[in-house]
């Protein structure tokens, strides 16, 4: 059985997105903490 | 060296010059006392927490070591890599629970093992923890030394002495605090960095699907959902960081550091999700070499490779940020946690009465010895897998009599150090002839065979209060 292209796209693509995601949730959690702390 | 070698020198100085700033002032504001040199004042929160184990994984063994098993052994290696890093920190979250609830006062995984195994064991988890780190350290600083040689044409031994030296430096003088408040800003800009050159990479090779297709003419056999060689590493892979993140005395010292168990949790869990789509764009690059069909000099180079020969100049310059940072947060990480093995372990044991204050001295120059150690042997610069792996089959070998004596009450020192042994016994030769998979396979089921019968058979009962009783924090 083969990766498929439209398997190994996804892969690829959501993962770049998903980089965007982690990002926002750091900023999220440090505005969150920020926050608590004043 | 070449011009870009002159700028890849300016922009990590820059780049570790403000890390070593803001590691020292933090550290300055927040040691407190001498324990908290060691765990960070126990007083960690949810956003830190979820930063140092981003971090932490995010050393060489996210940067270089994924891309290198995909472009050795295709995708199903690449998945199964980034499935590694997030299984393990999954399984860890039981463990952490039992240990914050039984050791709460803890700073070492060794002091644990003294308590509840008694001396002969110590010794050899000691061992297993050294070795580990040391790897661990030494592979971080070959990254940054063979990121330097290849891409500026910069010798070995000064691109790690120009990583290695602020990271002594903010390490030995902060502890855990200036660790995990450095990896906080590390984690910060590593994903937009990867972001920005993973985007452009995958730009200028022509896309995925013209990546898919290039692996498709030139190693067809990568994309093989059941290539042998890829299964046997996945599987391998699955094992081998699960049973060394379990036995890694850098996140048993941040168990310790947290607020409670419910931000050590969600640490956890965030950094379980956070880790699979960076490891996955890290490993990309070993594909897109295999695609592009380049002939790789060092086998753990791929990922900067191909990033330098696919990106525009100051992209490939944010590139080799990304490695500086990556290599510098997992390295701080695993000085940390043996500066607290040098001197809670080590040096207590040789001098019990030992002031907290000189507890934390030991610590400070066995943290300089050891980093020089790990550059002195960074400079051969061997296979960054190789030596990861290696890390991972002599803990793969304690890790079940260890883990399991938070659990079990009926298992003695006698069978956790006969089980541990023997697994490294077992494990060693077969690693040494090649068979990985099976060498941490039998290191794990040995070990666990002799610690499970002995305990069914056993009539001793180990009372786990004494733990809490007998471990006390520094101060």
């Amino acid at each position: 059985m083969i990766y498929s292209l439209g398997f190994f796209n996804t892969l690829l693509w959501i993962s770049l997105i998903g980089l965007v995601v982690v990002f926002g949730f750091q900023i999220w959690y440090y505005a969150a903490e920020f926050k608590n702390k004043n | 060296m070449n011009s870009f070698g002159l700028s890849m020198i300016v922009f990590s100085l820059l780049l570790m010059a403000a890390v070593t700033y803001f590691g020292y002032v933090f550290s300055k504001r927040t040691l407190k006392n001498n324990d908290s040199y060691f765990t960070a004042g126990r007083n960690i929160t949810t956003a830190f927490m979820t930063a140092t184990f981003i971090a932490y994984a995010v050393g060489t063994g996210l940067i270089f070591s994924p891309a290198e098993s995909a472009y050795l052994d295709g995708v199903t290696a690449m998945i199964g890599y980034a499935l590694a890093l997030s299984i393990a920190y999954f399984v860890f979250i039981p463990v952490a629970r039992r240990i914050k609830s039984l050791i709460p006062q803890g700073n070492t995984i060794g002091e644990y093992v003294k308590v509840r195994y008694g001396n002969t064991m110590f010794v050899v988890v000691l061992f297993v923890i050294i070795v580990y780190l040391f790897c661990l350290l030494a592979s971080n600083f070959i990254g940054a030394g063979i990121a330097f040689q290849y891409l500026g044409d910069i010798p070995i031994y000064l691109g790690v002495l120009i990583i290695g030296v602020p990271v002594i430096f903010y390490t030995t003088y902060g502890g855990l605090g200036a660790a995990i408040f450095t990896n906080a800003i590390q984690a910060l800009l590593l994903t937009p960095l990867l972001f920005v050159t993973a985007w452009i990479a995958f730009t200028n090779s022509g896309g995925t699907t013209k990546i898919y297709q290039g692996i498709m003419k030139n190693s067809p056999e990568f994309l093989n959902v059941f290539n042998p060689s890829g299964v046997k590493f996945a599987v391998m892979i699955i094992i081998a960081v699960s049973a060394a993140e379990l036995l890694n005395q850098a996140l048993w010292q941040r168990v310790y550091s947290a607020k409670d168990f419910r931000v050590i949790k969600k640490g956890l869990i965030n950094a379980s999700i956070m880790t699979f789509p960076m490891a996955i764009i890290a490993a990309a690059f070993g594909l897109i070499a295999i695609a592009m069909n380049m002939d790789l000099p060092h086998p753990s180079i791929g990922t900067a490779l191909v990033a330098h020969a696919l990106l525009p100049e100051w992209a490939s310059m944010l590139f080799v940020m990304v490695i500086v940072l990556a290599v510098t947060s997992t390295g701080s990480d695993s000085l940390s946690a043996f500066a607290s093995t040098a001197s809670l372990d080590i040096m207590k044991s040789f001098f019990p009465n030992m002031s907290s204050k000189n507890a934390v001295k030991a610590g400070r120059i066995a943290t300089i010895i050891f980093g020089v150690g790990a550059m002195l042997v960074a400079f051969k610069a061997p296979s960054i897998l190789q030596l990861l792996l290696l890390a991972d089959l002599v803990a793969s070998a304690a890790v079940v009599p260890v883990i399991a004596g938070l659990f079990h009450s009926k298992i003695t020192g006698g069978m956790a150090t006969a089980g541990t042994i023997l697994g490294m016994i077992v494990g060693l030769p077969l690693f040494l002839m090649g068979e990985s998979l099976y060498s941490f396979l039998a290191a794990i089921i040995v070990s666990s065979l002799i610690v499970f019968i002995g305990g069914g058979l056993s009539k001793k009962t180990y009372n786990f209060d004494r733990l809490k009783e007998q471990i006390k924090n520094l101060e």
